[in-house]
C-alpha cells in the first residue's frame, strides 16, 4: 500500500480539495456571521431587561439555536482543518505502514459515527419533529434540528477526503496535526522599563 | 456476564481504544458510546435517540457562556492586555526577592483570571516574562518552568470555562462553583510563589529590583485597572443576581470591545479573524460537550457509576482511601487527556460516589479542576506545559526537570484542596450561594 510511485494521487483530487477550500471559506463566513448574531442577541437580551424594563421572551431560544447551528458548523470547519483534540503521541511511534492503517482507521470512524448519529438519525429526528413548535419563537423544532445532518454531511465530505489522502499520500506523517500551538500569537505592547523581546510566538 | 458490565466493557475499551489510536476524542466517546447504546436499547431506538441526546445537551443556554469568554479572551489577546498585567504585577510583588519570578508567576494568574484560558496565559505572559528572565540571569528551564507552572491558576480562579463544563457536567451552580475556585486557585498560585522563591536560590539571577516611585506605581496600576475591572463585573453580575453567567460573559465581550477599541488594539478589520478564532475553540468544546451527552446516558442507564462505586469501596470502605484512590486515578488521567472531555467522562463516574460521602458537588468540582490542572502541565500530553517549553525556545525535557519541585508543591496542595472541603466551601457558603453542608 505505501509503494509506487511519489505522485500516486488520483486526478481528481486537487480539483476536490480545491473544493473543499471554498466550503471552508463558506463555513467561515456563516460561523463569523452566526457568532456575530449570537453576540448581537444575548446583548440585547440583557438590554432589554436591564435598561428597557420590558424582558425579551424570544431571545434566550434563538440564542440557543443560534449557538448550535455556530457550534456544528464550526466543528465540521475544524474537521476540515483536522483540529479536533486527538492523541497522537502514540500513533507517531509507529512505522509508516501502521500510522497509514491507524489514519484510515480514525477517518473510516469519523464518517461512521457521523454518518449514523448526525445524518442518518439526525434526518429521522428532523422528521418526527418537523411539525412539534418551539415555546417562544415561530418556528418548528424540525428544520431547527437539519443543522445536524447537513453539518454531518459536510464532516462526511471531509473525511472521505482526509480518508482518500490517507490512502494515497506518499508521506503519511504529514497527515498528522502539528503540536497543539496557541490559537492566539501574543503581541505585547508597552511596557514599563526596558522592552520586551516579544518576537517569540513561534506559530509551528 | 451482565449487561452492564459488557456496557462497560465496551465503554473502557472503546474510548481508551479509541484514543489511543488517536481518532478525535470527540469521536472516541461518540462511537463506544453508539455502540453501547445499540447494545441496550437496539438500533432502531439508539438511532432516534442518539442525535436527541447529542443536540439536548448542546441546546443550553448556560453553555453559550463558553463561546462569549473564549472570545473575550481572543480579544484580550489582540488587545496588549498582557504587557499591562506583567507592569501591574511587577509593581505589586516587584521588591520580593526573586522578583522576575514572583512576577510571572502573578502575572499569570491574572491573565488566567481575565482570559480564563491557561495555554493562552502560558504564551502571552511567558513571551514577555521568559526572555526578560533569561536576561536578568536566570536559568532558562527555570524560568519556563515557572511560567509553566503558574499558567492554570487561571482554570480555577473565576471566571473559569473549565468550571462552567463542569457546572453542566454536574448541574451545579456557576456562580457558587466561581465563588469556590477563588481559594484553591490562590492557593495554587502561593504555592507555585513559593517554590519559585526557593528555587531562586540556585536558579535566579540578579535581584534586579528596579525602583518604581510611587508614582509611578499608581499609573502602572491604573493602566492595567480596565483589565482587572472586567472581572469585576462579570463576578459581580453573577452574584448580584443581575445578569446569568451568560449574559455577563456577553458583557465582558462587549467591555473587551470597547476596550480594543479605545486602546487602538483591535481594529473592526481585524473581527472576522477574532471572531472566526473563537468559533474554533467554541465548536471543538460543544462537539465534546455533545457526544458526552451520549456518554452521561449510556453511563447512568446501565448504572456505570454505582458499578465503578462497588468496584472501589470494594477495596475498602476507608473514605481517606477511596478518595486518596479516586485523585491517583484522575492525575493519571490527567496525564492523557485535555481537561474538558476529562471532566466530561469522569464527573458522571466519580461524583455520585463522592456524594455518598457527604461532600458536596461544588467541591468535588474544584478538586477534579485542580487534578486536571496539574494535568495540563505533565507529559505526555501537557498543552501548557508544550507551549511553555516552546516560548523559551526550550525542549520539553529539561523544563520537565526544574517543573519537579512544583510537581510535588502543587500534588500537596491537591491534597489539601481535597480534604479540606472549607477551602472551596467557606466562600459561597458566606455569599449565600450555597448550602452549609
Amino acid at each position: 500500500m505505501s509503494n509506487g510511485p511519489e505522485k500516486s494521487e488520483p486526478a481528481w483530487l486537487g480539483s476536490a480539495r480545491t473544493f473543499s477550500r471554498s466550503l471552508d471559506r463558506v463555513i467561515s463566513i456563516a460561523c463569523i456571521v452566526l457568532f456575530a448574531a449570537l453576540v448581537l442577541t444575548v446583548v440585547w437580551q440583557v438590554i432589554a431587561r436591564q435598561v428597557l424594563q420590558n424582558p425579551s421572551v424570544w431571545s434566550e431560544e434563538l440564542a440557543r439555536y443560534v449557538f448550535v447551528w455556530l457550534g456544528f458548523f464550526g466543528a465540521a470547519l475544524v474537521f476540515s482543518e483536522r483540529g479536533h483534540i486527538a492523541m497522537d503521541f502514540l500513533v507517531r511511534k509507529l512505522p509508516n505502514r501502521w500510522l497509514r492503517v491507524a489514519l484510515i482507521l480514525a477517518q473510516l470512524a469519523i464518517s461512521g459515527f457521523i454518518a449514523v448519529v448526525f445524518v442518518w438519525g439526525g434526518l429521522r429526528y428532523v422528521e418526527q419533529a418537523w411539525t412539534q413548535s418551539l415555546s417562544a419563537l415561530p418556528l418548528t423544532v424540525g428544520p431547527m434540528f437539519l443543522v445536524m445532518p447537513i453539518s454531518g454531511a459536510l464532516i462526511i465530505w471531509y473525511s472521505v477526503l482526509h480518508l482518500v489522502e490517507a490512502l494515497t499520500s506518499a508521506t503519511p506523517r504529514d497527515l498528522l496535526v502539528a503540536e497543539d500551538v496557541p490559537v492566539i500569537a501574543p503581541p505585547t505592547t508597552d511596557t514599563l522599563d526596558e522592552g520586551p523581546s516579544s518576537d517569540t510566538s513561534k506559530e509551528a | 456476564m451482565d449487561t452492564a458490565s459488557l456496557v462497560g466493557l465496551i465503554l473502557l475499551i472503546g474510548i481508551f481504544g479509541c484514543i489511543a489510536l488517536g481518532f478525535p476524542i470527540a469521536v472516541s466517546i461518540g462511537l463506544p458510546s453508539l455502540v453501547a447504546i445499540v447494545t441496550l436499547v437496539g438500533f432502531d431506538s439508539a438511532l432516534i435517540a442518539s442525535p436527541q441526546r447529542v443536540f439536548t445537551a448542546v441546546n443550553n443556554f448556560t453553555l453559550l457562556a463558553i463561546p462569549f469568554f473564549v472570545l473575550a479572551g481572543v480579544l484580550m489577546n489582540s488587545g496588549g492586555i498582557a504587557g499591562r498585567l506583567v507592569d501591574a504585577a511587577k509593581v505589586m510583588v516587584g521588591k520580593m526577592p526573586s522578583s522576575l519570578a514572583q512576577t510571572n508567576v502573578v502575572a499569570n494568574a491574572m491573565f488566567g483570571a481575565v482570559s480564563g484560558a491557561a495555554v493562552a496565559a502560558a504564551a502571552a505572559v511567558g513571551s514577555v516574562m521568559t526572555p526578560r528572565m533569561v536576561k536578568e540571569g536566570y536559568n532558562r528551564p527555570f524560568s519556563a518552568a515557572v511560567n509553566v507552572a503558574s499558567a492554570p491558576a487561571g482554570m480555577l480562579i473565576p471566571p473559569s470555562n473549565t468550571l462552567i463544563v463542569y457546572s453542566l457536567a454536574s448541574s451545579t451552580s456557576i456562580a457558587a462553583l466561581f465563588m469556590a475556585g477563588v481559594g484553591p486557585g490562590l492557593l495554587w498560585t502561593v504555592v507555585v510563589m513559593v517554590v519559585a522563591f526557593i528555587g531562586s536560590r540556585r536558579f535566579g539571577g540578579n535581584v534586579a529590583t528596579a525602583h518604581v516611585s510611587f508614582g509611578q506605581g499608581l499609573l502602572v496600576l491604573w493602566r492595567a485597572f480596565p483589565s482587572m475591572l472586567m472581572i469585576v463585573i462579570v463576578i459581580g453580575g453573577i452574584l448580584t443576581g443581575q445578569f446569568t453567567a451568560t449574559e455577563s460573559s456577553a458583557i465582558a465581550v462587549v467591555y473587551c470591545l470597547v476596550l480594543g477599541f479605545a486602546y487602538r488594539t483591535v481594529k473592526v478589520a481585524d473581527l472576522p479573524k477574532i471572531l472566526l478564532a473563537a468559533a474554533r475553540t467554541t465548536a471543538i468544546v460543544m462537539l465534546l460537550v455533545g457526544v458526552s451527552g451520549l456518554l452521561s446516558w449510556v453511563l447512568s442507564f446501565a448504572r456505570i457509576p454505582q458499578l465503578v462505586a462497588d468496584g472501589l469501596l470494594g477495596l475498602s470502605d476507608n473514605q481517606f482511601v477511596i478518595t486518596l484512590l479516586m485523585l491517583v486515578i484522575l492525575l493519571v488521567v490527567g496525564m492523557f487527556m485535555d481537561p474538558v472531555p476529562a471532566i466530561l467522562i469522569f464527573t458522571p463516574i466519580f461524583l455520585p460516589l463522592w456524594i455518598t460521602f457527604g461532600l458536596s458537588p461544588i467541591h468535588f468540582g474544584t478538586v477534579i479542576t485542580f487534578a486536571f490542572c496539574l494535568g495540563v502541565i505533565t507529559p505526555p500530553v501537557g498543552n501548557v506545559l508544550f507551549v511553555g517549553s516552546m516560548i523559551a525556545g526550550l525542549r520539553v525535557e529539561p523544563v520537565i526537570r526544574r517543573l519537579l519541585p512544583f510537581f510535588f508543591g502543587l500534588a500537596v496542595a491537591l491534597l489539601i484542596t481535597a480534604f479540606l472541603p472549607a477551602l472551596s466551601t467557606w466562600l459561597p457558603i458566606q455569599m449565600g450561594l450555597m448550602a452549609p453542608t
